[in-house]
């Protein structure tokens, strides 16, 4: 791999799968082991991502200089009417917390992008990260559903980019 | 019982000016340059980022303070209690179901805790600080309610 550690590439699905012409189970099968090995992959990915995430904590001693502004998590904070008083401590918190959310949506996302041979991370990614994912069922009021509905095909097997995708839509 | 949490925050003009009417839409946002870095943190050397895809970040990570200081808080009012804190954000994260955060997060808390227990600690003569609804420090150090002074 000539990727840096951290960044294993998963396999392209659908180039040079063989489409049998015969009926039966065949291609749309195929589709879905491929499918399946590559959520088995990305699984594997995001486990040691958290792993990292644990161990980059175990050795963090800087809690003075954070990658997000404390003070405008602050401000977003108050901006829930009930919230009163915020210690000083949850502000840092959340700008680690933001960090590892932040930085969990992109793999996610960046794995759709590249089932769709795209080098460049797009909002619909994001989309379908989001639509994949339940714990990211709060956020789907901020992707439109367009973005999100191609994955029902795709989440049958056919991979979006597949010109053929469209027989295994169901009826 | 709580007066010292009120020393614990400042309000901070710094970066953002409030206007009279509420949140300015810039300020409901985290920086798109922050966010935009920490998304590249992720990625292979050569992918790369669609300005639409960190905004919709922006709006994502903005939804997800919102939606888990609405539960911290949530808690924080059925136990009479004014002050949301760290611990509340990690029963919060746990409680949505963010299962892989809490840990790490309960692991940074504990490891903030513990240094700016030292460092409050060092500078001054001990204060009566420290909260009863801490679990934290074993050792003599005090929490950190102290005012914040690391604004970017």
């Amino acid at each position: 791999m000539d990727q840096p550690p951290g960044h294993p590439v998963p396999p392209v699905i659908g180039v040079g799968v063989p489409y049998p012409t015969a009926g039966g189970a065949g291609p749309y099968q195929a589709y879905q082991n491929l499918f399946h090995q590559q959520q088995q992959q990305q699984q594997q990915q995001l486990q040691l991502f958290w792993a990292d995430q644990y161990r980059e904590i175990e050795q963090t001693t800087d809690f003075r200089n954070h990658s997000l502004p404390l003070a405008r998590i602050k401000k977003i904070m108050k901006a829930d009417e009930d919230v009163r008083m915020i210690a000083a401590e949850a502000p840092v918190v959340f700008a680690r917390a933001c960090e590892m959310f932040i930085l969990e949506l992109t793999h996610r996302s960046w794995a759709h992008a590249e089932e769709n041979k795209r080098r460049t991370l797009q909002k619909n990614d994001i989309a379908a990260a989001i639509s994949r994912t339940d714990v990211f069922d709060f956020l789907i009021d901020i992707v439109p559903r367009e973005e999100g509905k191609e994955d029902v095909a795709h989440a049958l097997g056919a991979p979006s980019g597949d010109p053929l995708s469209y027989y295994y839509v169901p009826k | 019982m709580e007066s010292p949490d009120e020393k614990q925050h400042e309000d901070c003009g710094g970066g953002g000016g409030g206007s009279g009417s509420g949140i300015k839409e810039q300020d409901r946002l985290l920086p798109i340059a922050n966010v935009g870095r920490i998304m590249k943190q992720i990625l292979p050397p050569n992918g790369k980022i669609s300005k639409e895809a960190k905004e919709t970040m922006q709006e994502c990570v903005s939804e997800f303070i919102s939606f888990v200081t609405g539960e911290a808080s949530e808690k924080c009012h059925k136990e009479k209690r004014k002050t949301v804190n760290g611990d509340d954000i990690c029963w919060a994260l746990n409680a949505l179901g963010f299962d892989d955060y809490v840990e790490p997060m309960r692991r940074y808390l504990q490891k903030y805790r513990e240094m700016e227990g030292d460092r409050v600690a060092s500078s001054s003569s001990s204060s009566s600080a420290a909260a009863r609804d801490q679990t934290g420090a074993a050792g003599a150090a005090p929490f950190a309610f102290h005012p914040m002074d690391r604004n970017n």
